[in-house]
């Protein structure tokens, strides 16, 4: 053992400085950093959607408008959003009726808020009450909101459906949407096809709520 | 010194230079090539932030703070749900954000959502600008 014994260390000191670098592995540090950032947008989704519930409550115990004030909430989400980045995209439609007498007619309001982030071309709304009236509208802007309504009568609990059925430039999408009618009653019931764009994630949630008004 | 002795030295030195060398080149190559790790202090912040608006909110705060553009007052509830080695900072959005001065570049944000209370309905937005060490 002469000089060779720096040669014998230098080999060591590589093969240590290799064993360092291969155990920091950085795909999985990378996919524990991206779960984290995944798990925050989740939680905003979930606030988005948990405030549109509570401006229905909310509004809904100040006998407010409702249908102005979630249509609101999402159109100031999305400016806010799209300060930082995000995409928040979707359809919502609202259905309101007041009190229903047994025999007597009733009007449901129907409003429909495009925020899908481009025009739709079609729209066309069946209520199955009378399927014969449904109505067709043309060219409806992004953001812009349609109301319309239609007339039912009934002497005892039931559900109806209002089959939504839109197109835009690239898709073609119906919606079945389930209208529940008790007698005595006035319901408000809302349909939300949601989508989040975040910076690491894109969330989506199609759901409906019914609210029990009186 | 014989000239044996003088031979052995030179090639002892030789020797521990070409070590040197190796591991220097070694080194250099290796290690210029290497990935950048990923920084977890940006998500950290964002997350402890948004749990701490997300407690406020479950204990029913958060919506009177807001409401009542009362910056001051949600400042001092974070206080006691945000570790104390991070600053933050407060912006009720009403409607509009108003851009904090903030001292760190670092700087990170995170915002909250909040569609009124039983007694108003004004939608807001919170934004809580986060900095320091996690």
């Amino acid at each position: 053992m002469k000089g060779q014994i720096y040669l014998i260390i230098a080999i060591i000191v590589i093969t240590i400085m290799v064993t360092l670098k291969t155990s920091i592995d950085t795909t999985k540090l990378l996919e524990s950093k991206r779960h984290l950032e995944s798990s925050l947008e989740r939680e905003q989704f979930q606030n988005i959607k948990e405030e549109i519930y509570n401006t229905v409550s909310f509004s809904a115990n100040q006998s407010q408008n409702i249908n102005t004030n979630v249509d609101n909430f999402v159109k100031y989400a999305r400016v806010k959003l799209r300060a930082r980045t995000y995409d928040l995209n979707g359809l919502m439609v609202q259905t309101i009726y007041p009190t229903v007498t047994s025999g007597v007619d009733t009007r449901i309001n129907v409003s429909v808020l495009n925020f899908l982030g481009k025009e739709m071309r079609t729209l066309n709304l069946s209520f199955s009450y009378a399927p014969s009236a449904n109505k067709t509208f043309s060219s409806l802007s992004d953001e812009s909101v349609l109301d319309t309504n239609f007339t039912f009568n009934t002497v005892s609990d039931t559900n109806y459906t209002l089959t939504v059925f839109y197109s835009t430039p690239n898709t073609a999408t119906t919606e079945v949407i389930s209208i529940p009618v008790n007698v005595g009653k006035s319901n408000y019931i809302l349909f939300t096809d949601i989508d989040m764009k975040g910076n690491v994630e894109e969330i989506r949630d199609k759901y409906i709520d019914v609210f029990r008004l009186s | 010194m014989s000239k044996q002795a003088q031979h052995k030295g030179l090639m002892k030195t030789f020797e521990a230079v070409i070590a040197v060398l190796l591991i220097t080149t070694f080194f250099v190559l290796y290690y210029s090539t290497r990935d950048t790790l990923p920084e977890f202090d940006t998500v950290n912040r964002q997350i402890k932030a948004f749990n701490a608006l997300k407690s406020l909110d479950e204990s029913n705060q958060l919506r009177t703070f807001v409401t009542n553009n009362n910056a001051a007052g949600l400042t001092g509830a974070l206080q006691n749900l945000m570790p104390a080695n991070l600053f933050y900072q407060v912006v009720i959005c009403n409607p509009d954000c108003t851009a904090p001065t903030l001292p760190n570049q670092k700087a990170t944000s995170v915002f909250y959502f909040v569609g009124g209370d039983v007694n108003s309905l004004s939608t807001r937005m919170v934004v809580v600008y986060v900095w320091g060490e996690t």
